[in-house]
């Protein structure tokens, strides 16, 4: 078998950023006068290395000698190396006219191998398989650039970007790289006027393509390059923050973001525990349907296009956000950088549109409160959400309740703030899950609760118990299940699941009674 | 090719037996091989070797290595060129003729009769007893083990 110049296996694996990448990268840019994204420098960094790769490989078999290629012609005395005999060298002895109605120029040469046998040679053929020897393997899959990236292109696209973040002398934004200093000067006024103008559409969100236009920028750049420019100043002016989902590149005025945009909500702060999670998936598992939480990661994604039905809670329905655990981060618009992403939903039962936000540095989606509010939905309601077939939408609707009014567990706040549940008969406009709604009559002497952080001062182990007690005695076996612990518990302070089932299962005044059912110890004593 | 030839092995042939074109025999004992060979080329070797009644040597290159080799160039295109014909073995010949191009196909490879048997698609004892029969058929013959 012939063997054909090939990459070394472990070419790609081993794969490091090196300086002259990193010097190649910046010419490709320079060359194309256009900012492009990191997949696009990803394809022309593997060709570019797979080029220099095997010239380097060819260059290195030619310097071990001339090499023996038949459709070469040799004269007496020439030294060789012969590929299909392990690169043996020999020396030419004679040359003389062949006979082959096959090749009508054929020369024989004999050869004095190095091991003194004389072997004969065609020369002057120019069909034959060994003239390609020092051509590239053609079915080797570490040489063909879609491979490369379908196989390693991922682990590549992580080095390649954390050597281009690291680089002062390169620019990102929304996804896209260029050199620092080809890049176009913005002042200051033209960045007043953007701010003027996003003031005037309420804070945003804008094209950079309308604010161009709109501060009547002008100048003889490529457009492209003007728009990577201006987004890069904005970028940089704390005044703005690019909104936008994957792929399009919006601004919003900081200012007039909502607040429970800017920041966090109280009703969805939680300083993380330890705990060790061994053991807990099995009992999450158990949990009915509809949870779905941002503090857990156990929640896989799912088919972007599956509706999803989602159990409030209480600190989502009064913050009027949602969660974005793992199977909603799919449905919701992402972004390359941006940490919030604005968007809109529509409500399928009205055909209302109006705006929402994807927090995605501290897990949620905000926007619902007015929703929540208008349409009655009470913690444990069911809120349904998919994506729409027009980019960046959400749709959002609830399955209306056949009963208008039915016995809740009703959260009742006591002179000494202290937390009381009962079982009273509640008007109810919304499908719920039975486990988790809670109806709050009066939510402001709960919000008196998270103001004054009453239940976060104590353990979370003395809530869980404090809780526990208050929900058994709603009926006659003392029986506590752990969904509808969690919904309780979320009522007075925001807490994950898991970890509610870990003090469940390791308290020792609770006693497991099998499935996710609890009961207080001392009770039972 | 009319006398009866002296077997060359004491052993009783059957199935298994390998065989194969003994050339060397072929050509000692029968005078005209070469023209019987010739009328096996295909059109284009044909007008190459048309006036050529010598053995004509040719340099041989192997296809991997680009040595060369001298060989006699009629069973040398025949059998690299000419038997790897779609059309050089019909299913309407005789048994004893596409046991011959067969052979030739291959490059003289040996085959017992059992393998031939399913390339012919006739029982493997009748292509023994073809090949096994008092007149030998174009030098085929038992491969003589060394």
């Amino acid at each position: 078998m012939i063997a054909f110049v090939k990459l070394n296996g472990s070419y790609w694996t081993d794969f490091k950023i090196i300086p002259s990448d990193i010097e190649f990268i910046y010419n490709f840019l320079l060359d194309k006068a256009t900012p492009l994204t990191t997949d696009e420098l990803l394809i022309a960094l593997v060709k570019q290395r797979i080029d220099q790769q095997l010239d380097s490989i060819q260059k290195q078999t030619s310097a071990l000698g001339r090499i023996y290629l038949p459709k070469e012609l040799y004269s007496t005395g020439d030294k060789l190396l012969f590929p299909s005999f392990d690169m043996q060298s020999g020396q030419v002895t004679a040359v003389r006219n062949g006979f082959n109605p096959e090749y009508s120029d054929l020369k024989v040469i004999e050869v004095k191998m190095d091991s003194e046998k004389t072997v004969y040679f065609a020369s002057n053929i120019a069909d034959h398989p060994l003239n390609h020897y020092l051509d590239t393997a053609k079915d080797d899959p570490n040489i063909v650039p879609e491979n490369v990236l379908q196989q390693y292109g991922s682990f590549i696209r992580d080095r390649l970007s954390a050597a281009l973040k690291s680089n002062p002398d390169l620019v990102k934004i929304a996804g896209c790289w260029f050199p620092r200093s080809l890049l176009v000067d913005i002042s200051m006024g033209h960045l007043n006027l953007a701010e003027a103008v996003l003031e005037e559409a309420h804070g945003g969100p804008l094209s950079v393509a309308d604010l161009i236009r709109q501060v009547e920028l002008s100048t003889d750049v490529d457009e492209k390059l003007l728009e990577f420019s201006f987004d890069l100043a904005l970028q940089e002016d704390k005044r703005f923050d690019e909104v936008g989902p994957a792929g399009e590149t919006l601004w919003f005025l900081h200012e007039m973001e909502p607040e429970d945009v800017k920041q966090i909500p109280d009703y969805l702060k939680y300083t993380p525990q330890d705990y060790p999670r061994e053991g807990l998936q099995e009992y999450l598992e158990l949990f009915e349907g509809n949870l779905y939480d941002e503090l857990e990661c156990w929640d896989s994604s799912r088919d972007e296009h599956q509706e999803i039905s989602i159990s409030l809670i209480y600190p989502h329905w009064r913050a009027g956000t949602l969660p974005l655990s793992n199977s909603l981060r799919k449905l919701f618009p992402t972004a390359h950088e941006a940490p919030r992403v604005n968007f809109s939903f529509l409500d399928e039962l009205t055909q209302k549109s109006f705006g929402g936000w994807v927090v995605r540095n501290n897990n949620y989606i905000s926007g619902l409160s007015e929703w929540y509010a208008e349409h009655e939905l009470i913690p444990g309601s069911l809120v349904k959400v998919r994506k729409s077939e027009k980019p960046g939408q959400i749709l959002l609707r609830y399955n209306k309740s056949r009963q208008n009014k039915e016995w809740l567990k009703t959260v009742l706040i006591g002179s000494d703030r202290g937390i009381v549940f009962a079982m009273l008969k509640q008007n109810i406009s919304a499908d719920f899950n039975e486990r988790m709604a809670i109806a709050i009559p009066d939510p402001s002497a709960v919000d008196e609760i998270w103001q004054n952080r009453i239940y976060e001062k104590e353990s979370l182990i003395k809530t869980v118990v404090r809780i526990t007690r208050e929900l058994s005695k709603l009926n006659p076996q003392g029986q506590v299940h752990a969904q509808e612990l969690y919904a309780a518990v979320n009522v007075v302070r925001r807490c994950p699941p898991s970890l509610i089932l870990y003090h469940l299962l390791n308290q020792p005044s609770i006693t497991h009674l099998g499935d996710l059912y609890f009961r207080l110890a001392e009770k039972e004593s | 090719m009319s006398e009866t030839p002296k077997r060359s092995s004491l052993v009783r042939p059957s199935v298994d037996t390998p065989f194969h074109i003994d050339f060397d025999w072929w050509q000692e004992n029968d005078a005209n091989w070469r023209i019987f060979l010739q009328g096996y080329l295909c059109e284009k070797h044909q007008q190459i070797f048309k006036d050529q009644t010598e053995k004509v040597i040719i340099d041989a290159v192997d296809s991997e290595t680009a040595e060369v080799r001298q060989v006699d160039g009629i069973l040398f295109e025949l059998m690299n060129h000419c038997a790897k014909q779609s059309d050089f073995i019909d299913d309407n010949m005789p048994l004893i003729a596409k046991i011959f191009r067969i052979f030739l196909a291959n490059g003289n490879q040996a085959l017992t009769p059992a393998q031939l048997s399913e390339m012919v698609k006739r029982p493997s004892q009748t292509v023994l007893v073809t090949l096994t029969g008092p007149q030998v058929y174009k030098g085929i013959r038992i491969l003589q083990q060394s």
